[in-house]
């Protein structure tokens, strides 16, 4: 009785799952495409925060793309060993499987055992090669940067689980919030820069405006040396922004904005336990999660493509 | 009390019902090497635990709860990246670009989330209850087979920790080397025992005397290695030096006698997939009625 109430269940289940499932959709090659892309681009966001986190410079992301590239490459390797392998243990793995579930002893399976002693070798020579990988990104990263790392794991309790993509926004809420909060303020005084048609006018208010702006995005005094040299980035900001022709202006305001944020996030950095920022954590597991990553090369030409415009500061002019 | 010829009438059926149904037998069926390869590693876990027939039996309906619930969360899980496809790129555009999500995108992603990780909850509660029901339907012996949530989170802890305090000490090591290498004759001799000591205490901060002085002693043979080596010998190897050191400073070691057939992750993965409903039915037949002595 109850395995035909399992029988008629479970067929039941099988049929329905489809259906409950969606409508067929149009065109259900899109779809896939969309789910994939999504799917991945979820995946990504994390390490992408890394990136963003450790605040990779392009000249960074340039040097690690081929140290990682060539750790996919030896992955990449290893798991055409490893088919390789398993392919020639198919006639052991289905005879096992056979002996294993009639309830009679596994037969003696030569390439099964070498195939899974290949696996597991395969394991090993994979860590290793991420530990090669890892000592090499080590000397690609600042010292402010191992530093943060440093700082990162002492204040991360060892094991923790990631969290699942749809908690990923608001793990990182209180760090969103803020970026958006400087963003806004940076865009004002871009906009504040651009609107001032006087150039005398701009160049004895644009210091001081930058001064404040750096003061108040980084919560500390305006004497400090850190605030004043942030301060000159953004005038630089400025002085791009007004150069910039109308054609122009809409993408890349939005640009140089991303820029003198970032800028104000590498000050911070610079200044641990010090200004509004939320806490920074990049942890070495963190690391090895980009190091692993199979997009990772991938990522860091984005980055480098799609890295907010460095602001260029202009020569200081003797008596000016 | 039925037969067993009879209890099982309805079993062929079932078994070829799985096959034929879709999407889940999509994925249970052996199509390719790595598929049947992933099936023998669940009949050996099903025979590892060693179950008898009633334990079967009343495990199998539970199994097919747990099937229906991933199918369920599956297709809850495929609606989601769909619903929020557009705006994830987005958003990783911007993180790229360091352009923050607009308020309104956010929001709305942050509802989207929300929903899904609600709509979730239940089915996770479901799933967790019925898992529970199967691992009491384990005897003592069994469950000793599978590592607990406690057991596991005690021991990825500790193997984070282990792996930091790796890292850290390569790092001392690593740095080392272009000492190892440019000291003059009379200052290394007496400053390697030193160094290796630091790295030695590093890898191992509460080892006792005699693990510190066995690793030092291997770190000290290492320097003296790379120290010997020409420079011809030394370029060659710098890039497996990394892996060197690790198995200098960190053996393998062989897996523990008594190490858990499958992680508490596992052993969830493993009673949720719909193969192992499968293969449970299969064996069914060939599993004893009683405990062997």
């Amino acid at each position: 009785m109850m395995q035909r109430k399992l029988t008629l269940a479970l067929a039941a289940l099988l049929v329905a799952a489809p259906l409950s499932a969606q409508e067929p959709p149009a065109n259900p090659n899109l779809e896939e495409a969309r789910l994939t892309a999504s799917k991945l681009a979820w995946a990504d966001l994390p390490i992408v925060r890394v990136l963003d986190d450790l605040g990779l410079s392009s000249d960074q992301a340039n040097r690690l793309q081929p140290v990682l590239a060539a750790l996919q490459a030896q992955f990449r390797a290893i798991d055409t060993r490893l088919a390789a392998a398993l392919q020639a243990a198919a006639a052991d793995i289905s005879a096992t499987n056979k002996a294993l579930l009639a309830g009679r002893p596994a037969p003696v399976a030569a390439d099964l055992a070498r195939y899974e002693q290949m696996r597991d070798e395969a394991t090993r020579e994979r860590d290793d090669a991420v530990l090669t990988a890892t000592t090499k990104v080590d000397t690609i990263l600042t010292k402010q940067q191992r530093a943060l790392i440093q700082q990162s794991d002492m204040a991360t309790p060892p094991g923790q689980p990631k969290p699942r993509p749809e908690y990923l926004l608001k793990a990182h809420e209180a760090q969103a919030q803020w970026q958006a909060q400087v963003q806004q303020t940076m865009m004002r005084l871009l906009q504040q820069g651009r609107g001032e048609t006087n150039p005398q006018r701009y160049a004895q208010l644009a210091p001081q405006a930058c001064l404040q702006a750096a003061a108040q995005a980084t919560g500390l005094a305006p004497r400090e040396a850190a605030v004043q040299a942030l301060a000159k980035q953004l005038v630089a900001g400025l002085d791009q922004a007004r150069r910039l022709n109308p054609a122009e202006v809409a993408q890349r305001i939005v640009q140089l904005a991303a820029a003198m944020v970032r800028a104000v996030s590498d000050t911070l950095a610079s200044l641990p336990n010090s200004g509004l920022r939320p806490p920074v954590l990049v942890t070495s597991a963190d690391l090895e999660d980009l190091v692993r990553y199979e997009r990772s090369p991938l990522l860091l030409q984005s980055w480098v493509r799609e890295r907010p415009a460095v602001l260029i500061e202009a020569p200081e002019q003797p008596g000016v | 009390m039925r037969s067993n010829a009879k209890r099982h009438r309805y079993l062929p059926a079932l078994a070829a019902l799985l096959v034929l149904a879709a999407p889940v037998v999509a994925q249970t069926a052996p199509a390719d090497t790595a598929t049947a390869y992933e099936e023998l590693l669940i009949v050996r876990r099903l025979r590892a635990l060693q179950l008898i027939k009633a334990q079967a039996e009343a495990i199998a309906p539970m199994l097919q709860e747990l099937a229906k619930a991933r199918v369920r969360a599956d297709v809850l899980e495929r609606a989601f990246y769909l619903e929020t496809a557009d705006v994830v790129s987005t958003w990783e555009i911007g993180q790229l670009r360091g352009q923050p999500l607009p308020d309104d995108v956010r929001l709305w992603l942050g509802t989207a989330c929300t929903r899904y990780a609600r709509s979730r909850g239940p089915e996770d509660q479901a799933s967790y209850a019925t898992a529970n029901a199967v691992w009491a339907r384990l005897s003592e012996t069994q469950r000793t087979l599978i590592e607990t949530d406690a057991a596991a989170k005690v021991r990825l802890a500790k193997e984070e920790s282990e792996r930091r305090r790796r890292d850290a000490s390569m790092r001392l090591a690593l740095s080392d080397l272009s000492w190892v290498r440019n000291a003059d004759d009379a200052q290394y001799p007496t400053e390697r025992a030193t160094r290796a000591e630091a790295v030695a205490k590093a890898i191992r901060p509460d080892g006792d005397a005699a693990t510190l002085q066995m690793l030092s002693g291997r770190m000290v043979a290492f320097y003296d290695a790379v120290r010997r080596m020409s420079a011809v010998q030394y370029n060659a190897s710098l890039p497996r030096l990394p892996q060197q050191l690790k198995y200098v400073l960190d053996p393998p070691l062989p897996k523990p006698a008594n190490a858990p057939l499958m992680t508490g992750a596992e052993w969830v993965a493993f009673i949720q997939d719909p193969r192992t409903l499968l293969v449970l039915i299969k064996i069914m037949p060939v599993l004893p009625t009683e405990v062997a002595p």
